[in-house]
């Protein structure tokens, strides 16, 4: 195997595993009121979270942001929860606003502020800087899109095929994942 | 019901912080002096702890107390996790020394091996006894050509080829 498809791996399994949970739990929050037919836009918005994910991380590599872990561990939760909640909003179920890329980017920043602090394992003492980075950060990518379509698949089947009304299927999902957001909540309390 | 919560707070626990479980090795086959020449990346912490569960003794990497046979205590628990096998043989590696940057332990590694070798059996468990998800990744370059392993729990040896 070469190293590529190594740091490909690592990057996949980072995100499809159940140690991921908080990642994978985010996605479904920020896709909830999202019907099938918008496809595209659910796309989108993960790219989104992506790019802001990898911004902080870039960035805290070159040692130019330093957050407290235990801050972020406690911020990343609170970011599924407002997700959810903004889902029961008239503004968040709209499906022409472009208010969920700005959420999925903004609240990437945080995210990925939760995974600097081991960026170092990819970067310090490699040949090029890249050369880890971008398979891996393409694993990730990978593993998300994965996700997006079990959402995707999950929706043809509850909304076109058993009728399902998109409008429950938010409220459905918006409402697991803030629970579980909650709970996460108080198991990373930093105060 | 009550199964359901406990499912769900075991499987919180890992949730938020979302841990990194790794280690990289990169090596190579210097011809010249016919030595493979490897440095391991481990996280500081699972180090420390690592050691200290096994030894009960505390390493206090980077501070002034650190302990004194602290290079003995790494040299033997790494070595004690990983293996590299030449043609079948296994290797004696020496601990050459450590270094830290940021939270992360450099460990040098070093054993003579012939460059006509043509097969490499590696095999690290390094914390897969600590923990489920830990994935070691072990890179090799021989006469230019690098081959790379993905190890974890339920498939901790590989053999790298080259030609």
């Amino acid at each position: 195997m070469s190293a590529f498809n190594t740091y490909l791996r690592l990057g996949y399994e980072h995100i499809v595993n159940p140690a991921a949970l908080d990642h994978i739990i985010f996605i479904v929050a920020l896709t909830a009121v999202y019907q099938p037919k918008s496809w595209l836009k659910i796309i989108l918005a993960v790219t989104f979270f992506t790019i802001g994910h990898s911004l902080t991380l870039t960035l805290s590599a070159f040692d130019l942001v330093k957050f407290d872990k235990k801050l972020i561990e406690f911020l990343i939760p609170v970011t599924i929860g407002v997700t959810a909640l903004f889902n029961l909003t008239k503004a968040g179920q709209d499906q022409k606003s472009k208010s969920k890329f700005w959420i999925a980017g903004v609240f990437g920043l945080i995210h990925g502020l939760g995974f600097a602090n081991y960026y170092g394992m990819l970067t310090l003492g490699e040949t090029k800087y890249w050369s880890a980075l971008l398979p891996f950060n393409l694993g990730v990518e990978l593993g998300q899109l994965l996700i997006v379509a079990i959402i995707l698949l999950l929706m043809v089947i509850f909304q076109m095929m058993l009728n399902t009304k998109s409008q429950s299927w938010n409220l459905f999902f918006s409402g697991t994942a803030f629970g579980l957001a909650v709970l996460f909540c108080f198991q990373n309390w930093p105060f | 019901m009550n199964f359901l919560l406990t499912l769900i707070l075991s499987l919180s626990g890992t949730v938020g912080a979302h841990n990194f479980h790794v280690s990289i090795t990169n090596g190579e086959l210097n011809p010249k002096t016919e030595t493979l020449q490897l440095y391991m990346k481990v996280f500081m912490d699972d180090l420390e702890d690592g050691i200290k569960s096994s030894t009960n003794k505390a390493l206090n990497l980077g501070k002034p107390n650190v302990h004194p046979q602290a290079d003995t205590l790494i040299s033997n628990y790494i070595l004690g996790h990983f293996s590299v096998k030449a043609n079948g043989k296994e290797l004696n590696f020496r601990y050459i020394g450590k270094e830290i940057e940021q939270d992360i332990v450099f460990v040098y590694l070093e054993v003579p091996v012939k460059p006509t070798v043509k097969e490499l059996t590696i095999t690290n468990t390094l914390f897969f006894d600590r923990f489920d998800d830990q994935s070691n990744i072990v890179n090799i370059e021989v006469g230019g050509e690098v081959e790379s392993a993905f190890l974890e729990k339920s498939n901790p040896t590989r053999t790298l080829h080259f030609d």
